[in-house]
């Protein structure tokens, strides 16, 4: 009996003598994430990083201080509270980094110096992402996940597996209070939160198009723009594009969080045009959006070019202008945009231009463009980009640093990269969100899809979105005629 | 004599097991050995922190480490389940008599072994959940055995409270129902169990996220291929039943109950066309093509799967029109699958390999990644595998990297996973794999998911050395009566590049004969075509015979193999077929 009492603790001991690391997932040498050359705000969490088949890694930082780090293996993992008062105190000045590292022969090998500039600049604290497997449309565990940025904890907003399995998207924020997610299957609806308070929105009437899909909220919480559309998947035969989504119909609405209606305009809807992809403005006065003449799909998707477009709306009466005003022509610079979002100050709008189409997610080509809304000039980027999809993005509440997903690593597990943002729009190189260890990264096989930042954590949690899912009732907006 | 009776009865129980291992030896070894292939064991930092945010942690560790040991041999897996149910039945036994069960006890204790066999019999029951009856069972009998009165209530509350999060909802029950048994005489300690056990739950499947359903039943995903989630209760049930049964039965009561509850089980559960389909599976992952042929021919008429391999191999071999209508075939679902959600998770298997095979690599991605994600645990060997392979044909070295590496972190699957990265290392890939890119699709363009028409065309239209696909579209028209397409499609990618030394292979001439209106047009086709001698008086001969068969099949059946046959067979109402 005393025997086979042993079998547990020797099985669990046979277990755990398995759970070393293993063989290293990257190649001798290699420092992963990239963190040489970047900007960082002073708030970000320990930029942990490992060395590849690294016996042992020192770094020495080196600014208004000097400061020491090492690691057995290959992670350097900073402590916390060294970390933090090293940020505070370098605020604003530039840390010379010197990495030396043991390698897997025993050889002291000291890798080429590089730097990092602190800036005074935070970045909002909260990033929520959805966690999805990239098997195109079909999905089976997926949760919307918030991550304090300046720590390594993170929570779930929302879990599909506590709501019917169902898809969740697009969760959006204002960043000062207001935030939605669309919630699908049977028991599905758009889950607005005003300051804590949830609400169940069925979006769908009979005089639009479908329910609200992807959107941007005013930055007063009362006004939502989005995009009601007829999306279809489709295969690409090039093994390397995968796959490509289109909209097959598009029409624009906006919704009165206050009222609880919905209208539209006749500028923004019929089969003449296809409008996808709104975003307010800084002050809400103007919507832009992604727009291009209807064709027929999939046949002429490659052919599909979206400008980016613009409209006026009146915040006092809910009211979308009748002239629509192209901003930047897609077909002329022989792109298609997508995901316009607009700087909190009014100054930039952000866009995302791929070779064709309205999802650049599997496009290998797509990459962020920075359009100076003063002057209309454009800034490709070229810093921050990289050869693979770069799509996704969201701006910090002071308009000086972006997230975005790219899939720069491996071209199908997107994660979520930061970049610098000066005030002349030029932007940094970008560096990947900073994780407890970074091999989080290799081993998972979901994609950390739409990034999203905002100052104040949201007042739900994954249990709260379960609860309101589950339950039947939602609340129907109306619509409400423009004239 | 006492020794004598005690002997036989040891020696039922050891023909017991033998049985088990047997059934599961022999009669079950693929769906065994599958259920590696449906999951996926990376060791690794990450490992721990992985499990332990989940519910069931230490169940599903211990189930997922000792899984991956089924690939490697097709006794591993068998074995490995006997050893486990042998240890289930010792620590039931044990507890059952503690429990003041008299010499019944030896046997009641095989009844939730044979319930085990039963879910055993289905891919998706997994191995931590037998893992996981072990744990509690075990763990009750520890509780038990604890020295004072006092001690074993607090150690029973506790673990009853922690066993949720370490085993999982349904076993942690079974841990309450031995309580009761042991405490069944003192109805407020068995209150308080009850108590701690809903505490225990509630708390962890809060903090999960998980619904009642999910809280209850996790590990076991519901609505996956277990087709009454609600079996998974079936062991706690019959913890309770056989604790009772201990009880009051006498021994060779226990016996029967046992003997019957055995065969019933595997006689309910059993399904032959679920084994068949994993080993088809199981070969065409190793590649072992012989076998997947082997059972693709002896399949029974009824088992689509095996006309689907069977086509896949005789494509391989470069005679699929050659050969195709030599064996039983059907208009629909014997070449392509329409790979859509909601389809039974090993038809995407299936189709990852057809689709490979006609140089689809697209598509057979996005298959395998779909396959990866509807998995129990969102992970498969098997498809990781097929992703890493997938990459590295497509030339997508990084993320081929990544699945290597973490097949590298897996016991049984890292010499595989070394090899593939020397040769990425070496900016080569292996032979078999340089052929399928070799015949992929070299220009892009778009078609929606699940026309295989559209996929095949374009692979025929831009590779013009993918054969398989071009038969594979030829034959699926064929097989599909839609003739007009066949003529248009083989005239333009067929006639004058592969029939330029020769004839096309029969199936294609009497096809392309089918199609004549009338004697003119016969006497064009042949021309056009070359048309064998041969075969256009087996078509004159069927003409005839048809007219005088008088709407009999059997009465053409020395026309049996023929494209006419095929045509007449599936629908007599019209030969000269059009879609």
């Amino acid at each position: 009996m005393k025997r086979l009492l042993t079998f547990i603790p020797v099985a669990l001991l046979l277990i755990l003598s398995g759970c070393s690391e293993g063989p290293s997932y990257l190649a001798g040498g290699v420092m992963f994430p990239d963190y040489t050359d970047i900007t960082i705000p002073f708030n970000i969490a320990p930029l942990n990083f490992r060395i590849g088949e690294a016996q042992q890694v020192c770094l020495t930082a080196s600014g208004r201080g000097t400061y020491n780090f090492k690691s057995k293996g290959e992670l350097l993992s900073f402590p916390m509270k060294t970390w933090k008062a090293m940020l505070q105190a370098e605020k604003g000045s530039q840390l010379d980094i010197q990495v030396t590292y043991l390698d897997a022969e025993g050889h002291t090998v000291s890798m080429q110096p590089f730097s990092w500039k602190i800036s005074s600049e935070p970045i909002d604290r909260y990033m929520s992402y959805r966690l999805i497997e990239p098997a195109y449309e079909v999905w089976n565990t997926m949760q919307i996940e918030e991550r304090d940025i300046e720590t390594f904890s993170s929570r779930f907003l929302g879990d599909n597996g506590n709501a019917g399995n169902s898809c969740m998207n697009c969760h959006t924020s204002n960043r000062s209070g207001t935030s939605f997610m669309h919630l699908r299957g049977r028991n599905g609806g758009t889950l607005l939160n005003r300051n804590g308070h949830l609400l169940k929105l069925d979006t769908k009437t009979d005089s639009t198009m479908g329910g609200a899909v992807y959107g941007d909220i005013s930055r007063d919480g009362r006004y939502g723009v989005f995009a009601a559309a007829n999306i279809t998947f489709a295969i690409h035969t090039h093994s390397s594009m995968r796959m490509e989504v289109f909209d097959t119909a598009s029409d624009l609405l906006v919704i009165d969080f206050d009222n609880l209606t919905v209208t539209d305009s006749k500028a923004v809807k019929g089969k003449e045009f296809q409008e996808t992809f709104p975003c307010f403005s800084a002050d809400g006065k103007i919507i832009f959006f992604c727009r291009a003449p209807f064709c027929e799909q999939p046949g002429n998707t490659m052919r599909m070019h979206y400008d980016i477009a613009a409209v006026s709306f009146n915040p006092e009466t809910g009211r979308v202008g009748d002239t629509i005003r192209t901003v930047i022509s897609g077909a002329s610079h022989n792109v298609s945009f997508s995901h316009p979002k607009c700087s909190p100050d009014g100054r930039f709008l952000l866009v995302t231009a791929a070779a064709y189409g309205t999802f650049p997610v599997w496009h290998q080509e797509a990459e962020l463009w920075m359009i100076d809304l003063r002057n209309g000039h454009v800034n490709i980027m070229t810093g921050t980009n990289a050869w693979r999809a770069d799509t996704y993005h969201s701006w910090s509440s002071n308009s000086r640093w972006i997230t975005f997903a790219s899939k720069r690593d491996d071209n199908v597990y997107g994660r979520p990269y930061m970049a610098f943002v000066n005030e002349d729009g030029k932007t940094g190189k970008a560096f990947l969100l900073p994780q407890k260890d970074p091999y989080v990264y290799y081993t998972t096989l979901k994609s950390f899809n739409l990034p999203e930042l905002y100052t104040a954590k949201e007042e739900y949690n994954a249990r709260t979105v379960a609860r309101i899912y589950n339950s039947t009732q939602s609340v129907k907006v109306a619509y409400k005629s423009r004239d | 004599m006492r020794a004598k009776s005690r002997f036989w009865e040891y020696f039922f129980v050891f023909i017991f097991f033998a049985c088990c291992w047997m059934w599961l030896a022999f009669a079950i070894p693929s769906l065994v050995e599958f259920k590696e292939h449906v999951s996926a064991f990376i060791f690794g930092p990450q490992l721990i922190s992985n499990y332990i945010s989940k519910p069931a942690f230490l169940s599903v560790l211990t189930g997922d480490f000792l899984t991956q040991f089924f690939y490697l041999h097709k006794y591993a897996g068998p074995t490995v389940m006997t050893i486990l149910y042998v240890i289930l039945w010792l620590g039931l036994t044990r507890s059952f008599i503690l429990c003041g069960a008299g010499k019944a006890a030896c046997h009641t204790a095989l009844l939730p072994v044979a319930v085990e066999m039963f879910l055993a019999n289905y891919i998706n029951y997994p191995v931590s959940a037998t893992v996981a009856s072990v744990l509690s069972v075990w763990t009750a009998l520890f509780c038990m055995k604890a020295g004072k009165e006092r001690l074993r209530i607090m150690l029973f509350l506790l673990a009853m409270v922690v066993s949720y999060h370490l085993v999982c909802g349904a076993y942690t029950i079974v841990l309450l129902f031995l309580y009761g048994l042991f405490y069944r005489r003192k109805p407020v300690v068995v209150a308080v169990g009850i108590a701690a056990v809903v505490l225990g739950m509630t708390i962890s499947g809060l903090c999960c996220n998980l619904s009642l359903v999910g809280t209850v039943l996790y590990p076991v995903v519901p609505g996956y291929k277990l087709p009454n989630t609600a079996f998974f209760l079936l062991i706690p049930s019959i913890v309770l039943v056989s604790g009772l049964f201990s009880l009051i039965l006498r021994p060779w009561l226990g016996i029967l109950t046992t003997t019957l509850a055995f065969f019933a089980s595997l006689y309910t559960s059993y399904d032959y066309t679920t084994e068949y389909m994993v080993t088809m599976n199981i070969h065409a992952g190793r590649r072992n093509w012989e076998k997947v042929w082997q059972m693709a021919v002896e399949a029974p008429d009824d088992y689509f799967y095996g006309y689907f391999y069977r086509n896949l191999c005789l494509a391989r071999e470069g005679c699929l029109p050659d050969r195709l209508l030599d064996y039983q075939q059907i208009p629909e679902g014997g070449m392509n699958v329409p790979v859509s959600q909601g389809m039974d998770y090993l038809w995407y298997f299936a189709s990852v390999d057809q689709l490979m095979e006609v140089g689809d690599i697209s598509q057979a991605t996005g298959c395998a990644l779909l396959c990866q994600t509807i998995m129990p645990g969102g992970h498969s060997t098997h498809m990781l595998r097929r992703l890493a392979e997938l990459s590295m044909i497509a030339g997508d070295t990084d993320v081929a990297r990544k699945y290597l590496g973490i097949l590298s972190h897996n016991l049984v699957h890292r010499q595989w996973a070394r090899q593939m990265s020397e040769y990425l290392d070496k900016g080569e890939i292996p032979d078999e794999l340089e052929h399928f890119r070799r015949i992929s699709s070299k220009t892009d363009h778009i078609f929606l998911q699940s026309d295989w028409e559209g996929s095949l065309l374009s692979l025929t239209a831009t590779s013009p050395d993918n054969r398989t696909a071009l038969d594979y579209l030829l034959c699926s028209y064929l097989l599909a009566k839609k003739t007009r397409s066949f003529v248009i499609h083989y005239d333009r990618y067929y006639h004058g590049r592969f029939d330029i030394d020769g004839q096309a292979p029969e199936l294609y001439q009497e096809a392309l004969l089918s199609t004549a209106t009338n004697r003119a047009d016969y006497l064009k086709i042949v021309s056009r075509y070359k048309i064998d001698s041969s075969v256009s008086s087996r078509y004159d001969r069927f003409l005839d015979a048809f007219s005088n068969s008088g709407g009999v099949v059997s009465n053409l059946n020395e026309f049996k193999g023929t494209y006419w046959h095929y045509i007449v067979s599936h629908n007599l109402s019209s030969l000269n077929t059009s879609e």
